[in-house]
Protein backbone atom coordinates (compact mmCIF):
# COMPACT_ATOMS: atom_id res chain seq x y z
CA UNK A 1 0.00 0.00 0.00
CA UNK A 2 3.10 2.19 0.88
CA UNK A 3 4.53 1.86 -1.89
CA UNK A 4 1.36 2.44 -4.31
CA UNK A 5 0.70 5.86 -2.72
CA UNK A 6 4.24 6.83 -2.93
CA UNK A 7 5.69 8.97 -5.71
CA UNK A 8 7.77 8.08 -8.18
CA UNK A 9 10.61 10.05 -6.81
CA UNK A 10 10.05 8.00 -3.50
CA UNK A 11 9.46 4.59 -5.90
CA UNK A 12 13.22 5.46 -7.41
CA UNK A 13 14.74 6.16 -4.20
CA UNK A 14 13.85 3.39 -2.29
CA UNK A 15 14.56 0.62 -5.51
CA UNK A 16 17.90 2.13 -5.40
CA UNK A 17 18.42 1.30 -2.04
CA UNK A 18 17.49 -1.90 -2.68
CA UNK A 19 13.69 -2.11 -2.09
CA UNK A 20 12.54 -4.24 -5.18
CA UNK A 21 9.20 -4.18 -4.32
CA UNK A 22 9.41 -0.59 -4.85
CA UNK A 23 10.25 -1.16 -8.50
CA UNK A 24 7.37 -3.59 -9.25
CA UNK A 25 5.04 -0.37 -8.10
CA UNK A 26 6.63 2.02 -10.73
CA UNK A 27 6.75 -0.56 -13.35
CA UNK A 28 3.09 -1.10 -12.83
CA UNK A 29 2.97 2.56 -13.00
CA UNK A 30 4.02 2.93 -16.09
CA UNK A 31 4.48 -0.53 -18.18
CA UNK A 32 1.64 -0.20 -19.87
CA UNK A 33 2.59 3.01 -21.28
CA UNK A 34 5.75 2.26 -22.34
CA UNK A 35 5.08 -0.81 -24.22
CA UNK A 36 2.57 0.80 -26.15
CA UNK A 37 4.91 3.48 -26.89
CA UNK A 38 7.00 0.80 -28.49
CA UNK A 39 3.98 -0.74 -29.76
CA UNK A 40 2.89 1.80 -31.69
CA UNK A 41 5.85 2.20 -33.46
CA UNK A 42 7.95 -0.62 -33.83
CA UNK A 43 5.25 -3.66 -34.05
CA UNK A 44 5.00 -6.01 -31.61
CA UNK A 45 8.05 -8.06 -32.04
CA UNK A 46 10.74 -5.31 -32.00
CA UNK A 47 8.63 -3.64 -29.67
CA UNK A 48 9.35 -6.62 -26.93
CA UNK A 49 13.04 -6.06 -27.28
CA UNK A 50 12.69 -2.43 -27.11
CA UNK A 51 10.12 -2.35 -23.25
CA UNK A 52 13.37 -4.36 -22.02
CA UNK A 53 16.33 -2.82 -22.79
CA UNK A 54 14.23 0.58 -21.38
CA UNK A 55 13.38 -0.84 -18.24
CA UNK A 56 16.92 -2.51 -17.73
CA UNK A 57 18.70 0.53 -18.61
CA UNK A 58 16.49 1.59 -15.76
CA UNK A 59 17.46 -0.67 -13.95
CA UNK A 60 20.96 -0.33 -14.55
CA UNK A 61 20.89 3.27 -14.13
CA UNK A 62 19.06 3.56 -10.95
CA UNK A 63 21.60 5.68 -9.01
CA UNK A 64 22.22 7.78 -11.68
CA UNK A 65 18.64 9.31 -11.54
CA UNK A 66 18.41 12.97 -10.17
CA UNK A 67 14.51 12.97 -8.16
CA UNK A 68 12.87 16.18 -9.77
CA UNK A 69 9.74 14.93 -9.46
CA UNK A 70 9.42 14.23 -13.49
CA UNK A 71 10.19 10.37 -13.29
CA UNK A 72 8.42 9.79 -16.29
CA UNK A 73 10.27 12.22 -18.71
CA UNK A 74 13.20 10.60 -17.70
CA UNK A 75 11.60 7.32 -18.57
CA UNK A 76 10.56 8.31 -22.09
CA UNK A 77 13.82 10.17 -22.73
CA UNK A 78 15.57 6.82 -22.07
CA UNK A 79 12.49 4.93 -24.10
CA UNK A 80 13.09 7.55 -27.12
CA UNK A 81 17.00 6.35 -27.13
CA UNK A 82 15.53 2.64 -27.15
CA UNK A 83 13.59 3.93 -30.01
CA UNK A 84 15.58 5.34 -32.10
CA UNK A 85 18.40 2.48 -31.61
CA UNK A 86 16.00 0.22 -32.88
CA UNK A 87 14.84 2.17 -35.98
CA UNK A 88 18.32 2.18 -36.45
CA UNK A 89 19.37 -0.82 -36.57
CA UNK A 90 16.89 -1.71 -39.60
CA UNK A 91 17.61 0.89 -40.91
CA UNK A 92 13.62 1.95 -41.98
CA UNK A 93 11.00 3.22 -40.61
CA UNK A 94 8.85 0.19 -39.92
CA UNK A 95 5.24 1.02 -40.23
CA UNK A 96 3.63 1.69 -36.76
CA UNK A 97 1.33 -1.76 -36.90
CA UNK A 98 -1.57 -2.54 -34.39
CA UNK A 99 -2.60 -5.80 -33.97
CA UNK A 100 -6.32 -6.44 -35.11
CA UNK A 101 -6.30 -9.17 -32.57
CA UNK A 102 -6.15 -6.92 -29.61
CA UNK A 103 -9.69 -5.27 -30.38
CA UNK A 104 -12.34 -6.35 -28.48
CA UNK A 105 -14.19 -9.06 -29.79
CA UNK A 106 -17.45 -8.28 -31.34
CA UNK A 107 -20.23 -9.52 -30.05
CA UNK A 108 -23.44 -11.24 -32.18
CA UNK A 109 -25.02 -7.66 -32.57
CA UNK A 110 -22.24 -5.24 -33.49
CA UNK A 111 -20.09 -6.68 -36.50
CA UNK A 112 -20.34 -3.15 -37.83
CA UNK A 113 -18.80 -1.58 -34.63
CA UNK A 114 -16.14 -4.28 -35.01
CA UNK A 115 -15.83 -3.55 -38.62
CA UNK A 116 -15.17 0.07 -38.19
CA UNK A 117 -12.94 -0.55 -34.97
CA UNK A 118 -10.42 -2.82 -37.25
CA UNK A 119 -10.74 -0.08 -39.88
CA UNK A 120 -10.09 2.70 -37.68
CA UNK A 121 -7.08 0.59 -36.67
CA UNK A 122 -5.45 0.10 -39.67
CA UNK A 123 -5.99 3.53 -40.57
CA UNK A 124 -4.48 4.98 -37.44
CA UNK A 125 -1.35 2.81 -37.97
CA UNK A 126 -1.20 3.95 -41.85
CA UNK A 127 -2.10 7.20 -40.85
CA UNK A 128 0.72 7.01 -38.01
CA UNK A 129 3.28 5.26 -40.07
CA UNK A 130 3.49 8.54 -42.56
CA UNK A 131 4.39 11.00 -39.77
CA UNK A 132 8.05 12.52 -39.23
CA UNK A 133 9.12 10.79 -36.38
CA UNK A 134 9.41 13.72 -34.55
CA UNK A 135 5.81 14.51 -34.86
CA UNK A 136 4.83 10.93 -34.47
CA UNK A 137 7.30 10.19 -31.30
CA UNK A 138 5.33 13.83 -29.65
CA UNK A 139 2.39 12.36 -30.64
CA UNK A 140 2.61 8.94 -29.22
CA UNK A 141 3.87 10.13 -26.12
CA UNK A 142 1.10 12.46 -25.26
CA UNK A 143 -1.56 10.22 -26.51
CA UNK A 144 -0.48 6.58 -24.77
CA UNK A 145 1.99 8.03 -22.34
CA UNK A 146 0.09 10.94 -21.18
CA UNK A 147 2.65 13.15 -21.06
CA UNK A 148 2.66 17.02 -20.43
CA UNK A 149 3.94 19.39 -23.00
CA UNK A 150 6.97 20.12 -20.55
CA UNK A 151 7.88 16.65 -19.67
CA UNK A 152 7.70 15.17 -23.75
CA UNK A 153 10.34 18.53 -24.18
CA UNK A 154 12.43 16.94 -21.79
CA UNK A 155 12.34 13.52 -23.42
CA UNK A 156 12.84 14.61 -26.33
CA UNK A 157 15.42 17.38 -26.12
CA UNK A 158 13.40 19.86 -27.52
CA UNK A 159 11.56 23.24 -26.66
CA UNK A 160 8.45 23.05 -25.70
CA UNK A 161 7.45 25.10 -27.94
CA UNK A 162 8.66 22.69 -30.51
CA UNK A 163 6.87 19.81 -28.84
CA UNK A 164 3.49 21.97 -29.40
CA UNK A 165 4.57 22.79 -32.98
CA UNK A 166 5.07 19.07 -33.23
CA UNK A 167 1.87 17.85 -31.50
CA UNK A 168 0.07 20.28 -34.14
CA UNK A 169 0.75 19.27 -37.03
CA UNK A 170 1.05 15.97 -36.09
CA UNK A 171 -2.44 15.87 -34.85
CA UNK A 172 -3.57 17.90 -38.63
CA UNK A 173 -1.68 15.39 -40.70
CA UNK A 174 -3.62 12.08 -38.77
CA UNK A 175 -6.88 14.25 -38.81
CA UNK A 176 -6.45 14.62 -42.39
CA UNK A 177 -4.96 11.51 -43.07
CA UNK A 178 -7.64 9.88 -41.16
CA UNK A 179 -10.62 11.81 -43.29
CA UNK A 180 -8.96 10.18 -46.19
CA UNK A 181 -9.11 6.54 -45.05
CA UNK A 182 -12.66 6.62 -43.08
CA UNK A 183 -15.19 8.83 -45.52
CA UNK A 184 -17.92 8.02 -42.81
CA UNK A 185 -16.04 9.81 -40.26
CA UNK A 186 -16.63 13.39 -39.96
CA UNK A 187 -13.52 16.01 -39.11
CA UNK B 1 -17.11 18.81 -32.17
CA UNK B 2 -13.50 20.00 -33.81
CA UNK B 3 -11.65 17.47 -35.73
CA UNK B 4 -9.07 17.97 -32.92
CA UNK B 5 -11.36 16.13 -30.17
CA UNK B 6 -12.58 13.66 -33.19
CA UNK B 7 -8.85 12.70 -33.64
CA UNK B 8 -8.45 11.96 -29.46
CA UNK B 9 -12.13 10.60 -29.78
CA UNK B 10 -11.20 7.60 -32.30
CA UNK B 11 -7.86 7.09 -31.26
CA UNK B 12 -9.58 6.60 -27.49
CA UNK B 13 -11.58 4.18 -29.08
CA UNK B 14 -8.56 2.07 -29.39
CA UNK B 15 -8.21 -0.67 -27.27
CA UNK B 16 -5.67 0.04 -24.69
CA UNK B 17 -2.71 -2.61 -25.23
CA UNK B 18 -0.75 -4.24 -22.02
CA UNK B 19 2.40 -5.40 -22.11
CA UNK B 20 3.37 -9.10 -22.73
CA UNK B 21 3.14 -10.58 -18.69
CA UNK B 22 6.43 -12.73 -19.70
CA UNK B 23 7.81 -9.80 -20.51
CA UNK B 24 6.71 -7.97 -17.20
CA UNK B 25 8.16 -11.34 -14.85
CA UNK B 26 11.48 -11.00 -16.98
CA UNK B 27 11.77 -7.14 -16.65
CA UNK B 28 10.63 -7.57 -12.60
CA UNK B 29 13.23 -10.96 -11.61
CA UNK B 30 15.82 -8.21 -13.15
CA UNK B 31 15.54 -5.82 -11.41
CA UNK B 32 14.99 -7.63 -7.85
CA UNK B 33 18.14 -9.07 -9.03
CA UNK B 34 19.99 -5.84 -9.60
CA UNK B 35 18.27 -4.73 -5.88
CA UNK B 36 19.64 -8.14 -4.12
CA UNK B 37 23.09 -7.34 -5.47
CA UNK B 38 23.04 -3.75 -4.58
CA UNK B 39 21.90 -4.89 -1.07
CA UNK B 40 23.93 -7.59 -0.18
CA UNK B 41 26.92 -7.06 2.16
CA UNK B 42 30.38 -6.40 0.50
CA UNK B 43 31.03 -9.56 2.75
CA UNK B 44 28.67 -12.59 1.04
CA UNK B 45 30.83 -15.16 2.57
CA UNK B 46 30.90 -15.26 6.35
CA UNK B 47 33.64 -17.52 7.20
CA UNK B 48 36.67 -15.47 4.98
CA UNK B 49 36.61 -12.87 7.94
CA UNK B 50 37.21 -15.25 10.13
CA UNK B 51 39.88 -16.83 8.06
CA UNK B 52 40.99 -13.41 7.08
CA UNK B 53 41.49 -12.87 10.77
CA UNK B 54 43.00 -16.09 11.81
CA UNK B 55 45.71 -15.99 8.73
CA UNK B 56 46.21 -11.85 9.81
CA UNK B 57 47.09 -13.16 13.15
CA UNK B 58 49.36 -16.11 12.60
CA UNK B 59 51.05 -13.96 10.31
CA UNK B 60 51.86 -11.65 13.10
CA UNK B 61 52.91 -14.26 15.64
CA UNK B 62 55.05 -15.66 13.14
CA UNK B 63 56.76 -12.13 12.46
CA UNK B 64 56.99 -11.59 16.37
CA UNK B 65 58.38 -14.57 17.24
CA UNK B 66 60.95 -14.44 14.34
CA UNK B 67 61.75 -11.19 15.08
CA UNK B 68 64.86 -12.42 18.68
CA UNK B 69 66.14 -15.11 16.31
CA UNK B 70 66.91 -12.18 13.48
CA UNK B 71 68.40 -10.59 15.87
CA UNK B 72 70.67 -13.15 17.01
CA UNK B 73 71.52 -13.74 13.59
CA UNK B 74 72.73 -10.42 13.08
CA UNK B 75 74.68 -9.83 16.14
CA UNK B 76 78.72 -10.46 16.37
CA UNK B 77 79.54 -13.80 17.26
CA UNK B 78 81.23 -14.54 20.63
CA UNK B 79 82.78 -18.18 19.64
CA UNK B 80 85.50 -17.74 16.72
CA UNK B 81 84.10 -20.98 15.42
CA UNK B 82 80.79 -19.18 14.92
CA UNK B 83 81.57 -17.06 11.76
CA UNK B 84 80.25 -13.58 11.23
CA UNK B 85 77.31 -12.62 9.34
CA UNK B 86 78.46 -11.09 6.42
CA UNK B 87 76.62 -7.46 5.68
CA UNK B 88 75.20 -8.82 2.57
CA UNK B 89 73.55 -11.81 4.64
CA UNK B 90 72.27 -9.34 7.19
CA UNK B 91 70.80 -6.91 3.99
CA UNK B 92 69.14 -9.88 3.45
CA UNK B 93 67.35 -10.69 6.62
CA UNK B 94 66.55 -7.18 6.49
CA UNK B 95 65.21 -6.93 3.53
CA UNK B 96 63.05 -10.20 3.89
CA UNK B 97 61.37 -9.10 7.49
CA UNK B 98 60.97 -5.72 5.78
CA UNK B 99 59.09 -7.39 3.08
CA UNK B 100 56.85 -9.23 5.62
CA UNK B 101 55.76 -6.79 7.73
CA UNK B 102 55.32 -4.72 4.76
CA UNK B 103 53.27 -7.45 3.29
CA UNK B 104 51.21 -8.13 6.52
CA UNK B 105 50.89 -4.49 7.53
CA UNK B 106 50.96 -1.80 4.67
CA UNK B 107 47.65 -0.96 2.90
CA UNK B 108 47.50 -0.65 -0.24
CA UNK B 109 48.60 2.32 -1.01
CA UNK B 110 47.91 2.63 -4.67
CA UNK B 111 49.81 4.55 -7.39
CA UNK B 112 51.97 7.17 -6.70
CA UNK B 113 50.42 10.80 -6.66
CA UNK B 114 46.74 9.58 -5.88
CA UNK B 115 46.60 8.44 -9.11
CA UNK B 116 44.40 5.69 -10.07
CA UNK B 117 45.26 2.37 -12.51
CA UNK B 118 42.69 -0.40 -13.43
CA UNK B 119 45.17 -3.42 -13.12
CA UNK B 120 44.08 -7.02 -14.35
CA UNK B 121 42.15 -7.64 -11.04
CA UNK B 122 39.74 -4.60 -11.70
CA UNK B 123 39.28 -5.59 -14.86
CA UNK B 124 38.16 -9.05 -14.17
CA UNK B 125 35.76 -7.40 -11.44
CA UNK B 126 34.51 -5.23 -14.44
CA UNK B 127 33.91 -8.28 -16.27
CA UNK B 128 32.37 -10.20 -13.98
CA UNK B 129 29.88 -7.60 -13.12
CA UNK B 130 29.02 -7.07 -17.13
CA UNK B 131 28.83 -10.96 -16.72
CA UNK B 132 26.24 -10.70 -13.85
CA UNK B 133 24.20 -7.81 -15.95
CA UNK B 134 20.01 -8.41 -15.58
CA UNK B 135 19.84 -8.32 -18.90
CA UNK B 136 21.66 -12.12 -19.58
CA UNK B 137 18.55 -13.27 -17.95
CA UNK B 138 16.36 -11.96 -20.53
CA UNK B 139 14.68 -14.65 -22.93
CA UNK B 140 13.71 -13.80 -26.36
CA UNK B 141 16.71 -11.10 -26.92
CA UNK B 142 17.62 -10.98 -30.16
CA UNK B 143 21.18 -10.84 -30.61
CA UNK B 144 21.63 -7.35 -31.51
CA UNK B 145 20.06 -6.20 -28.85
CA UNK B 146 21.64 -9.09 -26.33
CA UNK B 147 24.29 -6.58 -25.31
CA UNK B 148 25.31 -6.73 -22.22
CA UNK B 149 25.95 -3.55 -20.13
CA UNK B 150 27.51 -3.55 -16.87
CA UNK B 151 25.67 -1.08 -13.85
CA UNK B 152 28.03 1.02 -13.19
CA UNK B 153 27.42 4.00 -10.93
CA UNK B 154 29.41 7.11 -11.65
CA UNK B 155 28.34 8.67 -8.54
CA UNK B 156 31.36 5.95 -6.78
CA UNK B 157 33.32 5.34 -9.83
CA UNK B 158 36.58 6.92 -10.62
CA UNK B 159 36.56 7.65 -14.15
CA UNK B 160 39.09 5.34 -16.24
CA UNK B 161 42.05 6.67 -18.13
CA UNK B 162 40.56 8.33 -21.12
CA UNK B 163 41.96 5.80 -23.86
CA UNK B 164 40.17 2.90 -21.88
CA UNK B 165 36.94 4.53 -22.07
CA UNK B 166 37.33 5.32 -25.50
CA UNK B 167 38.18 1.62 -25.89
CA UNK B 168 34.88 0.68 -24.03
CA UNK B 169 32.83 3.29 -25.90
CA UNK B 170 34.22 2.34 -29.21
CA UNK B 171 33.44 -1.23 -28.54
CA UNK B 172 30.16 -0.04 -27.43
CA UNK B 173 29.53 2.00 -30.48
CA UNK B 174 30.16 -0.99 -32.41
CA UNK B 175 27.52 -3.14 -31.49
CA UNK B 176 24.84 -0.36 -31.76
CA UNK B 177 26.14 1.06 -35.74
CA UNK B 178 23.72 0.18 -38.13
CA UNK B 179 24.28 -1.74 -41.42
CA UNK B 180 23.98 1.54 -43.62
CA UNK B 181 26.79 3.09 -41.41
CA UNK B 182 29.22 -0.25 -41.64
CA UNK B 183 29.84 0.87 -44.89
CA UNK B 184 30.87 4.09 -44.24
CA UNK B 185 32.96 3.08 -41.00
CA UNK B 186 34.72 0.85 -42.72
CA UNK B 187 36.22 3.47 -44.87
CA UNK B 188 36.97 5.31 -42.04
CA UNK B 189 38.76 2.28 -40.49
CA UNK B 190 40.79 1.96 -43.77
CA UNK B 191 41.25 5.27 -43.76
CA UNK B 192 44.47 6.64 -42.07
CA UNK B 193 43.95 8.70 -38.81
CA UNK B 194 45.18 11.93 -38.99
CA UNK B 195 44.89 13.05 -35.72
CA UNK B 196 45.39 11.15 -32.24
CA UNK B 197 41.79 11.69 -30.07
CA UNK B 198 41.20 14.57 -28.03
CA UNK B 199 43.55 16.77 -29.59
CA UNK B 200 41.64 19.28 -31.87
CA UNK B 201 43.53 21.64 -33.72
CA UNK B 202 43.79 25.48 -32.84
CA UNK B 203 40.65 26.94 -34.17
CA UNK B 204 42.49 30.19 -34.57
CA UNK B 205 46.28 29.80 -34.77
CA UNK B 206 46.95 33.14 -33.85
CA UNK B 207 45.13 33.36 -30.65
CA UNK B 208 46.24 31.00 -28.22
CA UNK B 209 43.06 31.34 -26.55
CA UNK B 210 41.27 29.49 -29.01
CA UNK B 211 43.81 26.44 -29.10
CA UNK B 212 42.14 23.33 -26.78
CA UNK B 213 43.86 21.75 -24.12
CA UNK B 214 46.08 18.73 -25.08
CA UNK B 215 45.34 15.48 -23.11
CA UNK B 216 48.99 15.47 -22.02
CA UNK B 217 48.09 12.55 -19.33
CA UNK B 218 49.34 15.28 -16.31
CA UNK B 219 48.01 15.86 -13.34
CA UNK B 220 45.80 19.05 -12.99
CA UNK B 221 48.62 20.82 -11.01
CA UNK B 222 51.00 20.18 -13.75
CA UNK B 223 49.07 22.62 -15.87
CA UNK B 224 49.41 26.50 -14.01
CA UNK B 225 46.51 27.68 -16.89
CA UNK B 226 44.05 25.20 -15.72
CA UNK B 227 45.48 25.73 -11.60
CA UNK B 228 44.94 29.37 -11.81
CA UNK B 229 41.54 28.87 -13.69
CA UNK B 230 39.79 27.16 -11.40
CA UNK B 231 39.31 29.22 -8.55
CA UNK B 232 37.87 32.29 -10.78
CA UNK B 233 35.07 29.87 -12.18
CA UNK B 234 31.85 31.54 -12.07
CA UNK B 235 29.94 30.01 -9.96
CA UNK B 236 27.62 27.64 -12.30
CA UNK B 237 30.51 26.35 -13.38
CA UNK B 238 31.62 25.41 -10.19
CA UNK B 239 28.21 24.10 -9.56
CA UNK B 240 28.02 21.36 -12.40
CA UNK B 241 29.45 18.26 -11.15
CA UNK B 242 31.57 16.88 -13.76
CA UNK B 243 32.26 20.30 -14.01
CA UNK B 244 33.80 20.44 -10.73
CA UNK B 245 35.58 17.58 -11.59
CA UNK B 246 37.07 18.78 -15.29
CA UNK B 247 38.48 21.76 -13.72
CA UNK B 248 40.04 19.77 -10.10
CA UNK B 249 41.38 17.72 -12.78
CA UNK B 250 42.25 19.29 -16.62
CA UNK B 251 40.56 20.07 -18.39
CA UNK B 252 40.00 17.07 -20.79
CA UNK B 253 36.02 17.12 -21.69
CA UNK B 254 33.64 19.85 -22.35
CA UNK B 255 33.32 23.38 -23.61
CA UNK B 256 37.42 23.91 -23.40
CA UNK B 257 37.56 27.88 -24.52
CA UNK B 258 34.74 30.16 -25.45
CA UNK B 259 36.32 33.81 -27.37
CA UNK B 260 34.59 36.23 -28.57
CA UNK B 261 36.10 37.40 -32.73
CA UNK B 262 38.58 39.69 -30.88
CA UNK B 263 40.00 36.73 -28.76
CA UNK B 264 38.65 37.84 -25.40
CA UNK B 265 37.85 34.60 -23.24
CA UNK B 266 34.03 34.50 -22.70
CA UNK B 267 32.08 32.65 -19.46
CA UNK B 268 31.57 29.20 -20.66
CA UNK B 269 28.06 29.67 -19.64
CA UNK B 270 25.03 30.05 -21.80
CA UNK B 271 21.76 31.04 -20.66
CA UNK B 272 18.66 31.47 -22.66
CA UNK B 273 17.86 34.82 -23.19
CA UNK B 274 21.11 36.42 -22.58
CA UNK B 275 21.72 38.94 -25.40
CA UNK B 276 23.09 37.50 -28.80
CA UNK B 277 27.04 37.55 -28.79
CA UNK B 278 29.01 35.94 -31.60
CA UNK B 279 31.94 33.57 -30.26
CA UNK B 280 33.92 30.80 -30.83
CA UNK B 281 34.65 27.58 -29.19
CA UNK B 282 36.58 24.56 -28.56
CA UNK B 283 34.69 21.57 -28.09
CA UNK B 284 35.77 18.32 -26.81
CA UNK B 285 34.52 14.78 -25.24
CA UNK B 286 36.67 12.03 -24.39
CA UNK B 287 34.06 9.82 -26.90
CA UNK B 288 34.42 12.14 -29.23
CA UNK B 289 38.04 12.56 -29.53
CA UNK B 290 38.84 14.09 -33.11
CA UNK B 291 36.42 11.60 -35.38
CA UNK B 292 32.36 11.47 -35.19
CA UNK B 293 30.47 8.79 -36.71
CA UNK B 294 27.05 9.71 -38.57
CA UNK B 295 24.85 7.11 -38.89
CA UNK B 296 22.33 9.10 -40.99
CA UNK B 297 19.70 7.04 -40.00
CA UNK B 298 16.02 7.76 -38.50
CA UNK B 299 17.07 12.00 -38.73
CA UNK B 300 19.81 11.82 -36.27
CA UNK B 301 23.14 11.29 -35.60
CA UNK B 302 25.64 9.24 -33.34
CA UNK B 303 29.11 10.79 -32.15
CA UNK B 304 31.45 8.36 -31.21
CA UNK B 305 34.88 7.66 -32.30
CA UNK B 306 34.55 5.12 -34.74
CA UNK B 307 34.32 6.21 -38.30
CA UNK B 308 36.09 8.16 -40.89
CA UNK B 309 37.96 11.67 -39.40
CA UNK B 310 35.99 14.37 -40.92
CA UNK B 311 33.07 12.73 -41.48
CA UNK B 312 30.52 14.80 -39.31
CA UNK B 313 28.62 17.65 -38.85
CA UNK B 314 28.52 18.61 -42.45
CA UNK B 315 25.34 19.36 -43.71
CA UNK B 316 24.49 18.40 -46.97
CA UNK B 317 23.95 21.44 -49.82
CA UNK B 318 20.57 22.23 -50.38
CA UNK B 319 19.25 23.03 -53.53
CA UNK B 320 16.45 25.16 -52.33
CA UNK B 321 18.88 27.09 -50.00
CA UNK B 322 17.23 26.45 -46.63
CA UNK B 323 19.56 26.00 -43.41
CA UNK B 324 20.16 22.41 -42.22
CA UNK B 325 21.06 21.93 -38.09
CA UNK B 326 21.26 20.02 -36.03
CA UNK B 327 19.62 20.18 -32.58
CA UNK B 328 21.49 18.22 -29.83
CA UNK B 329 19.66 16.05 -27.95
CA UNK B 330 21.64 14.62 -25.27
CA UNK B 331 20.32 10.97 -24.45
CA UNK B 332 19.77 8.72 -20.87
CA UNK B 333 18.51 11.18 -18.94
CA UNK B 334 21.25 14.22 -19.52
CA UNK B 335 19.26 17.42 -19.36
CA UNK B 336 19.72 20.00 -21.29
CA UNK B 337 19.62 22.48 -19.46
CA UNK B 338 23.01 21.97 -18.11
CA UNK B 339 24.94 21.56 -21.67
CA UNK B 340 27.78 20.85 -20.02
CA UNK B 341 26.76 18.09 -17.98
CA UNK B 342 27.69 14.79 -19.91
CA UNK B 343 28.75 12.05 -18.03
CA UNK B 344 32.18 9.89 -19.13
CA UNK B 345 31.80 8.35 -22.62
CA UNK B 346 28.21 10.28 -23.70
CA UNK B 347 26.27 9.88 -26.41
CA UNK B 348 24.95 13.04 -27.99
CA UNK B 349 22.52 12.61 -30.55
CA UNK B 350 21.83 15.16 -33.48
CA UNK B 351 18.49 15.71 -34.54
CA UNK B 352 17.81 16.78 -38.26
CA UNK B 353 15.98 20.61 -37.61
CA UNK B 354 15.07 20.40 -41.13
CA UNK B 355 11.52 20.82 -41.37
CA UNK B 356 8.69 23.10 -40.37
CA UNK B 357 8.52 22.68 -36.56
CA UNK B 358 12.24 24.19 -36.40
CA UNK B 359 11.54 28.02 -35.14
CA UNK B 360 14.20 29.42 -36.65
CA UNK B 361 13.21 33.32 -35.71
CA UNK B 362 14.06 32.03 -32.26
CA UNK B 363 17.18 30.46 -32.15
CA UNK B 364 18.94 32.51 -34.75
CA UNK B 365 18.47 35.42 -32.38
CA UNK B 366 20.34 33.54 -29.20
CA UNK B 367 24.15 33.80 -28.96
CA UNK B 368 25.71 31.60 -31.06
CA UNK B 369 28.95 29.64 -30.19
CA UNK B 370 30.83 28.22 -33.21
CA UNK B 371 32.39 25.04 -32.49
CA UNK B 372 35.22 23.03 -34.65
CA UNK B 373 34.88 19.53 -34.79
CA UNK B 374 37.01 17.78 -37.53
CA UNK B 375 37.54 20.88 -39.61
CA UNK B 376 33.57 21.33 -39.77
CA UNK B 377 32.94 24.32 -38.73
CA UNK B 378 29.91 24.77 -37.36
CA UNK B 379 27.60 26.66 -34.50
CA UNK B 380 26.28 26.12 -31.35
CA UNK B 381 23.38 28.12 -30.60
CA UNK B 382 21.28 28.22 -27.33
CA UNK B 383 17.46 28.00 -27.50
CA UNK B 384 15.64 27.55 -24.61
CA UNK B 385 18.29 25.55 -22.59
CA UNK B 386 19.49 23.61 -25.54
CA UNK B 387 21.82 23.40 -27.49
CA UNK B 388 21.21 24.31 -31.11
CA UNK B 389 23.77 22.86 -33.38
CA UNK B 390 24.05 24.56 -37.24
CA UNK B 391 26.05 25.23 -40.23
CA UNK B 392 27.37 28.69 -40.41
CA UNK B 393 29.34 30.93 -42.28
CA UNK B 394 33.33 30.02 -42.54
CA UNK B 395 35.49 31.48 -40.02
CA UNK B 396 38.06 34.37 -41.64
Amino acid sequence: MQAIEADDDELMARYVSGDAAAFDALYGRYKDRTWRYFLRQLGEERARDAQQDAWLKIVDRRAQYRPQGRFAAYLFSVARSVLVDAQRKTMTLVEQTLDTDELPAAGAGEPRRAARLERLAAAISAALGRLPIDQRDAFVMQQEAGLSYADIATATGASVETVKSRLRYARGKLADALAQEMHDVEF
Amino acid sequence: MSSSDRLDDLYGQLPNAQSPADIDDAIRAAARDAAAREAAPRWSRPWSVGLATAAALVLAVGITLRLPDSARDVSPGPSHDVAAPTPSAGREVEVTEAAQVSAFAAPDAGPPNGQITFDAATTELADSATARSPAAALPERSALAQRPEAPVSTESLTAPPEAEAIDAYNADTRSEVGDAASEELARGAAAPVAAPAAVPEPLVPPRPILQSTPSTGEPAAADPEIAADAPDAPESRRRSGLFGRLMSSRRKAGVQTVADPAGSELPLDCEPGQPPVRAICTFALPDMGSRAVDTRAAGDYRVGTEGAPDAGFKPAPRADGRRQGYRVVPVDGLDCDDPYEFEGPATIRFESTLGEETDRAATDALPILRWRQDGAIVALSCAGGDWLLDAGPALP
